[in-house]
């Protein structure tokens, strides 16, 4: 099924998937298992500002609607909020108890009910999100609405009519991808410099249209979501491991740099 | 006894005095973003050089940082003072150089200019001031009255459609800027409020660059700190100021300096606490990573006394401030001692976190690229600036004798 509306207008509306995540800056505790909530503060997840970034320089250049778009509880809120501060033009917020506990598949099954909602022409999603590091949601979803995916994008070289370049890091370097549009785009923190929201954009949000949605209003059946409808389960959490103290090298310029390389080869094995 | 059924219940977010609302975290984590990424790193350099980075001003302009307070219809963000002092805080975080120019041109000038002038005026100063175009600031110090500002000596005489104003205006922020690319020339910035007696009562002006008449007296170089921002002496000779340009009556402005101090000492006291948390947040870092006798210097008790003594004053200050923050509406004068007092406690609080802060960092903590070097240097200013310590012990005083039902 394809979504697209028609190009021929020159605009491109895109939806931004974004994640309101704990702030992986602080000190993150776990306990019985799960990580501590209490006390911490969260923000946007940080690859995901640089796909809001992204969407808006392509509504400076080619006009169209930003719609972004995230999962979670009432807190959750405040990206979506400061999205529309950056410039974003329209908020979908699935606030719904069922859906804690989802994996990326449980995501992306609730984002394909939601972007296929209204047109769009791209889709664009973080690399991945900064507290789970999975990356798997924007993948799946491309999966599921059968468009093309371009992942770990450095660059968007040219949208042109309905193919778009773009440059990705690959395994041997940079590739050069074109695809046809409706495509899922996901974005390296070196894509672009995310704005700052700025005073007027942080008022202006407030009067943007944001949509709460259920999973009742998708019609998405809870058990296939959420911790029910998860194929995989964390068993085990554990505290992210504390940073061993550097080591200090003292001597001449000389020594140490044949003492450092020989560690470099020889312990961490980093030419591996 | 039965336990109350704890039903799905949405958590309440806790009420949050420094960001009482979604707007002020967002202000905060903008501003914070914006000292982190583009202040910081050109601050101690323009400290060193004495050098006001105009660039720098106009990217604060374009987030909307000059007109915090000042309406939307107006060009600002219509925000509170608690706002103003989020950003000023956020600012002076890094590089409180800046934050007095942003002070001296978005609560001295703009604030000011769009609570006491008119709506022509308003239309005529806001547009390019709200942005950064033009640069402004507030002429109330003169060189021979500071503290007695009612002892001012600048005169405005009625001439017609005109009023004459002389005199010269002290230490003024903002008060000159480079002309010309290549530098060594200088000229004064746009706009200024000036206060003049008008026979025995103070007025205030508009003076704008190019008046005739009006000119740049002395460049005072050589500052102890906040050397990012200019200081200078404005001189005004028989300078022609149109009918136009007087914001209200004649002599109605000693309210308008008194109302406008009150808001102008809470952003101070605001920038004290900038300055103290980064000073806080350095000692800390450092004194859990730096060992002595195979022990981070945290565990010596002489180090934990700088540094708990710094965080509870910090906090005593930070609470004062934003709670009286919370309590000011822009539009309505009234909290003159409870400013005083904020600006009191903060900027000597300021100052000791500082110097314990280099204390606690022992050698690196005196050489710039601490940065508690450069804030130590700056935040002296706050008990002189903007009312001097015995300024406030005297008007608490006073004020307090009138009205000792105050202290409840
Ligand atoms: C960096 C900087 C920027 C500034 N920016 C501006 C600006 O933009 N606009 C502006 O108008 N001004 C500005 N000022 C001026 C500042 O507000 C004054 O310096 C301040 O009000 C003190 O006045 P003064 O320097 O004349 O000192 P004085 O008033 O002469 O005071 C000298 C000493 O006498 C003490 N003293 C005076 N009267 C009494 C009294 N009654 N009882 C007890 N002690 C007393 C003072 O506390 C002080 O210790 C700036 C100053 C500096 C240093």
């Amino acid at each position: 099924m394809r979504h697209r509306a028609d190009f021929s207008g020159g605009e491109l509306n895109v939806i931004v998937l974004i994640k309101h995540v704990i702030d992986v800056e602080l000190n993150v505790r776990v306990r019985d298992g799960s990580v501590v909530q209490d006390g911490m503060t969260y923000v946007l997840s940080k690859w995901d500002e640089n796909a809001i970034e992204a969407a808006l320089v392509l509504k400076d250049a080619h006009d169209g609607e930003v719609t972004a778009v995230t999962i979670g509880p009432e807190r959750s809120g405040e990206s979506l909020r400061k999205a529309l501060a950056m410039g974003v033009d329209k908020g979908v917020h699935i606030n719904d108890p069922a859906t804690e506990g989802s994996d990326s598949m449980g995501y992306a099954r609730i984002l394909a009910k939601t972007v296929t909602r209204q047109p769009y022409d791209l889709i664009l999603a973080g690399r991945q999100s900064q507290d789970t590091d999975q990356g798997g949601t924007g993948p799946m979803l491309a999966e599921l609405l059968n468009i093309p995916l371009v992942g770990n994008v450095v660059e968007i070289a040219a949208v042109d009519g309905t193919k778009l370049t773009a440059h990705r890091n690959g395994d041997a370097g940079k590739e050069v991808v074109e695809v046809t549009l409706p495509a899922l785009l996901t974005a390296n923190d070196s894509l672009n410099e995310p704005r700052l929201a700025s005073l007027r954009g942080i008022m202006a949000a407030k009067n943007k249209p944001m949509e709460i949605l259920t999973l009742a209003d998708l019609e998405i059946d809870p058990a296939t979501v959420g911790a029910a409808g998860a194929g995989t389960e964390v068993v085990e959490m554990q505290p992210p491991r504390a940073r061993a103290a550097g080591q200090k090298f003292e001597g001449a310029p000389e020594e140490i740099t044949k003492e450092v390389m020989g560690l470099l080869v020889n312990e961490a094995k980093i030419f591996g | 006894m039965q336990a109350p059924a704890t039903a799905a219940t949405a958590t309440a977010v806790p009420f949050d005095q420094y960001n009482p609302s979604e707007e002020h975290l967002m202000l905060r984590r903008t501003v914070h973003d914006f000292a982190e990424r583009e202040v910081e790193p050109q601050a101690l350099e323009s400290d060193r050089s004495e050098t006001f980075n105009r660039a720098l001003f106009n990217r604060a302009g374009e987030l909307g940082l000059l007109a915090i307070t000042v309406p939307e219809a107006w060009g600002g963000a219509g925000l509170d003072a608690t706002a103003a002092v989020i950003m000023a805080e956020e600012i002076c975080w890094s590089d409180p150089g800046l934050g007095i120019s942003v002070l001296a041109h978005g609560t001295l000038f703009v604030h000011n200019l769009y609570t006491n002038g008119n709506d022509e005026q308003r239309a005529r100063f806001l547009p390019k001031t709200v942005t950064g175009e033009k640069l402004a600031g507030l002429c109330m110090t003169e060189p021979d009255s500071g503290t007695d500002v009612l002892g001012m000596k600048t005169r405005a005489v009625r001439d017609g459609d005109v009023y004459k104003l002389t005199g010269r205006k002290m230490f003024i922020t903002n008060g000159y800027v480079d002309a010309g690319e290549s530098g060594g020339r200088h000229e004064t910035g746009d706009c200024y409020i000036v206060y003049a007696k008008t026979g025995d009562e103070i007025s205030s002006f508009v003076v704008e660059k190019g008046m005739p008449g009006f000119s740049l007296g002395q460049r005072l170089k050589d500052k102890t700190g906040l050397r990012a921002s200019t200081t200078a002496e404005l001189v005004f000779d028989d300078v022609p100021v149109p009918l136009a340009n007087r914001l209200g009556e004649e002599g109605d402005s000693t309210i308008h300096m008194m109302r406008n101090l009150e808001l102008e000492r809470l952003v101070i006291a605001a920038m004290s606490l900038g300055m103290a948390r980064r000073c806080l947040e350095i000692m800390n870092r450092y004194a859990s990573e730096r060992k002595a006798y195979g022990k981070p210097i945290n565990s010596f008790g002489q180090i934990q006394r700088h540094i708990a003594e710094s965080y509870t004053e910090y906090m005593v200050g930070r609470s004062f401030v934003y709670e009286l923050a919370h309590k000011i509406q822009l539009d309505k004068p009234g909290h003159r001692m409870e400013t005083d007092a904020a600006k009191l406690f903060t900027a000597t609080m300021a100052k000791n976190v500082a110097d314990r802060a280099m204390q606690v960092l022992g050698g690196y903590g005196y050489f710039g690229e601490s940065v508690v070097e450069r804030l130590w240097r700056a935040a002296k200013l706050n008990e002189i600036g903007g009312g001097t310590l015995e300024a406030h012990h005297k008007n608490i005083t006073r004020d307090l004798a009138r009205h000792p039902e105050a202290i409840r």
